[in-house]
């Protein structure tokens, strides 16, 4: 293998694939970028052995071939390396690096040892705009479970159905639900439970204005756009029925300032419990008033102006759960609905009637109050 | 520019296998027709090579070309499994607790780094004795780390195979139920794609749930003979130390490495000698008339531990039966030849009680279970050294010679 490439096209592919090197890992391989050369550039892929990210950059290539070499070593030298042409050339395992008057030997790994990617077939898959991914995956995949009991809601549920995308993540005390128009290019009826890792390198590695095509092969989910292609596995099992638990009864609806609420709710979840982070919310004609009460600590209380004329109510939350979800609605004035204390409520972003307003919900489910 | 040194690990980390031929054949022709059990238990003494079967086994299900007789040795999936680099391959074997990290996550993730440093160690001693230092055990997050790499499922086509050395530790006290229990989950329903192999040299102390949900393969010692030249050509021994390791251990090659000078990291004796030696140092103590020696003994060892005294009492047992088959005549079966001189006058003694050595086995096992609790080893030692001495010793007989 012998190619010579520009300091930057070698930099972003190997920002590209890097992320995906594991910290730690019981195979040397792992810890090294799969570099293959051929006619058309050059490849290079890294693997954790859940998600796989392989990227093609343009290169001239003398001779085709393929090692794999030290990935966090190989970085910090191209960081380094004087603006000029940097030539790659492997001499048996090893790689041998020139840039300039710098000259580096690396010792590599047969590029046979490095595990092979999955083999996804993009044409019988469908394709999705990197805006409308990009953004159901941030409104979304924050709200997975970190909890192993439930290997399902570990990952993010994709389905693509009714002529819409949507994606749902829930810890089973909160839940993000969006819905997005498909393009008509999307034909497929599917439901993935794709992991969060994976989702992650989706948004770091792919543009708002690309067009990404997905596609699925057994269990491993590939994604594909201008030469990147991130793959990984998709976490097997079938999940919950999440529409049952969003209620269609909520009743009682407050408009409120995002911003003040979530200020309103630090402020107080200073106060609250470490284990519990819980708050009181009491909500009357306008008014939203605050309370903490921790024995072992001392109370708070504050209060902001609200919209709401339903019949006064008194509902516990997790702070941190509460805080999670304002950060993700986005929008200036948000709308909160409930029903009873012990039922979960909503929040929905709200717009002006020009805005556009994502199709996006947050429940969360209230804590019980002492009294 | 100096040049990089070649790269290191492309050599096998695991050695050939030896022996076990039937059980070879069995696991071949079970895989071949894809009945190879999904929960292996392979159990047998110690050192005799069950966790590098396991390995091989776990070629044998990756392997791209397998024969009629095993695994082709030459294809990718081969050599990766023989370097222990394959992705496919997760070993779990029982490690030292590491300092503790402040939470149950962080914990967890101090022990995958000791395993992970184990396997790199692993990678530059093909052979290696089968004895640890230390209190080794397979701890509940150790367990919760295999746990979670079994469900989260395969990176792609190809079976995945976990291997659980020493599966015994589990059910020690550091480990808890609990560390059982989460493994028994994923025995009962491994995923499709998962094998699973434990290894144990001490079946019994397995969950009797845990023995229930696998499939048993008995792996018995190699005769003297082979082992002795394992020792001699693999590890490269002389001849009159290869044939003694080789009867000390049994026809085991893994503990015989433990006999051998200069095998382990510190020079001189091996680390199975040392202990035998002091086990010898115990039977002497045992023999003695007055209490002082027995007394003196038991305070050489610390004062918490216990699970450090099993290995100890292993030997014990292999100098009490080495005195039954000479009391019995029957010298030729005696382990410790190189005591034998010392044993025969013994039991010519007079003052020994005929069936004293098989009686006193009771005691020991007594004291193994014990061991395994929360004992104080000084206590431990001292009531089994008191206790021997009653069983063996005939009161008021005439004085042993050089007991004390």
């Amino acid at each position: 293998m012998n190619f010579t490439i520009t300091r930057q096209n070698l930099q972003k592919g190997l920002a590209a694939v890097s992320a995906t090197i594991p910290g730690k890992t019981t195979l040397p391989v792992l810890s090294n970028i799969l570099f293959e050369a051929d006619a058309d550039g050059i490849r290079m892929s890294a693997t954790d052995l859940d998600v796989g990210v392989r990227i093609r950059v343009p290169a001239d290539v003398k001779e085709a071939g393929s090692l794999t070499a030290p990935g966090k070593k190989i970085q910090e030298i191209a960081r380094e390396l004087p603006d000029q042409p940097v030539q790659l050339n492997s001499r048996g395992d090893q790689v041998e690096i020139r840039c300039g008057k710098s000259h580096f030997k690396l010792n590599g790994l047969p590029a046979d040892d490095f595990p092979e990617l999955p083999q996804v077939g993009f044409e019988g898959g469908w394709t999705a705009e990197g805006r409308d991914l990009l953004s159901l995956i941030r409104h979304t995949s924050f709200a997975v479970s970190t909890e192993e009991s439930r290997p399902v809601l570990n990952g993010v549920l994709w389905e693509l159905r009714d002529g819409e995308m949507r994606m749902v993540a829930t810890n089973g005390h909160r839940l993000a639900r969006m819905r997005i128009p498909a393009g008509p290019s999307m034909q497929t009826t599917t439901q993935l439970i794709v992991p969060p890792d994976a989702l992650q390198q989706v948004q770091r590695l792919f543009a708002e204005d690309a067009e990404v095509s997905v596609a699925r092969d057994g269990n491993q989910l590939g994604f594909s756009s201008g030469g990147t292609e991130v793959y990984t596995r998709l976490i097997e099992g079938t999940y919950p029925n999440y529409e049952q638990v969003i209620p269609k009864d909520n009743d009682k609806h407050a408009f409120v300032n995002r911003k003040a609420l979530e200020s309103a709710v630090k402020r107080v979840a200073a106060v609250a419990s470490d284990q519990t982070h819980r708050i009181r919310m009491e909500f009357s004609q306008d008014r939203m008033v605050f309370n903490v009460l921790t024995p072992d600590l001392g109370e708070a209380h504050d209060e902001i102006e609200v919209g709401y004329d339903g019949d006064p109510i008194s509902i516990g939350f997790n702070a941190n759960y509460l805080l999670e979800v304002l950060r993700y609605v986005g929008t200036d004035e948000v709308k909160m609905s409930f029903k009873a204390p012990e039922r979960a409520a909503t929040v929905e972003p709200m717009g002006g009637e020009d805005d556009q307003v994502p199709d996006y919900l947050c429940l969360v489910m209230p804590l019980r109050l002492a009294d | 520019m100096a040049s990089a040194e070649p790269a290191p690990g492309r050599t096998p980390a695991l050695p050939e296998v030896f022996g076990h031929v039937d059980a070879r054949q069995a696991l071949a022709a079970a895989a071949r027709d894809g009945r190879l059990p999904r929960s292996l238990l392979l159990r047998g003494p110690r050192g005799v090579g069950k966790q590098r079967l396991a390995h091989w086994t776990a070629q044998l299900l990756l392997c791209a070309d397998p024969g009629p007789s095993g695994p082709c040795e030459a294809c990718r999936e081969c050599r990766l499994v023989r370097r222990i680099e394959h992705p496919g391959v997760h070993w779990t074997i029982p490690l030292e607790k590491p300092k503790s990290r402040g939470s149950a996550e962080r914990n967890e993730e101090a022990l995958e780094d000791a395993r992970i440093r184990w396997i790199e160690e692993a990678r530059t001693r093909p052979w290696r004795a089968s004895h640890q230092e230390g209190m080794r055990a397979l701890h509940l997050g150790t367990i919760r780390n295999l746990r979670r790499r079994i469900l989260r499922g395969g990176s792609g086509a190809g079976p995945r195979v976990f291997i659980v050395s020493d599966a015994e530790e589990l059910v020690v006290q550091e480990a808890s139920q609990e560390a059982a229990n989460a493994l028994l989950k994923v025995l009962e329903e491994p995923p499709e794609d998962v094998w699973i192999i434990l290894t144990s040299s001490q079946p019994g102390r397995l969950l009797d749930t845990i023995r229930s949900r696998c499939t048993a393969l008995h792996l018995s010692p190699l005769p003297l003979d082979e082992t002795a030249r394992i020792l001699r050509e693999e590890v490269g021994v002389d001849d009159d130390e290869a044939l003694r390791a080789a009867r000390l251990s049994g026809g085991a090659p893994g503990v015989a490495l433990g006999f051998v000078e200069g095998w382990s990291d510190a020079d001189g004796m091996g680390p199975l000698e040392a202990l035998r030696r002091d086990s010898f140092h115990l039977l002497r103590a045992s023999l003695s008339d007055g209490d002082g020696a027995r007394f003196r003994k038991a305070v050489d060892y610390p004062a918490f531990g216990g699970r450090g005294l099993l290995d100890l009492l292993a030997f014990l047992e292999l100098w009490l039966r080495d005195l039954a088959a000479v009391m019995a005549g029957n010298p030729d079966r005696v382990r410790n030849t190189d005591a034998l001189e010392w044993l025969e006058r013994q039991g010519r003694s007079g003052r020994l009680h005929p069936a004293g050595p098989s009686r006193s086995l009771v005691a020991l096992e007594d004291a193994r279970t014990r061991a395994q609790g929360n004992v104080n080893p000084q206590l431990l030692v001292l009531g089994l050294l008191r206790q021997l001495n009653r069983t063996l010793v005939v009161p008021s007989g005439p004085a042993l010679p050089d007991a004390d």
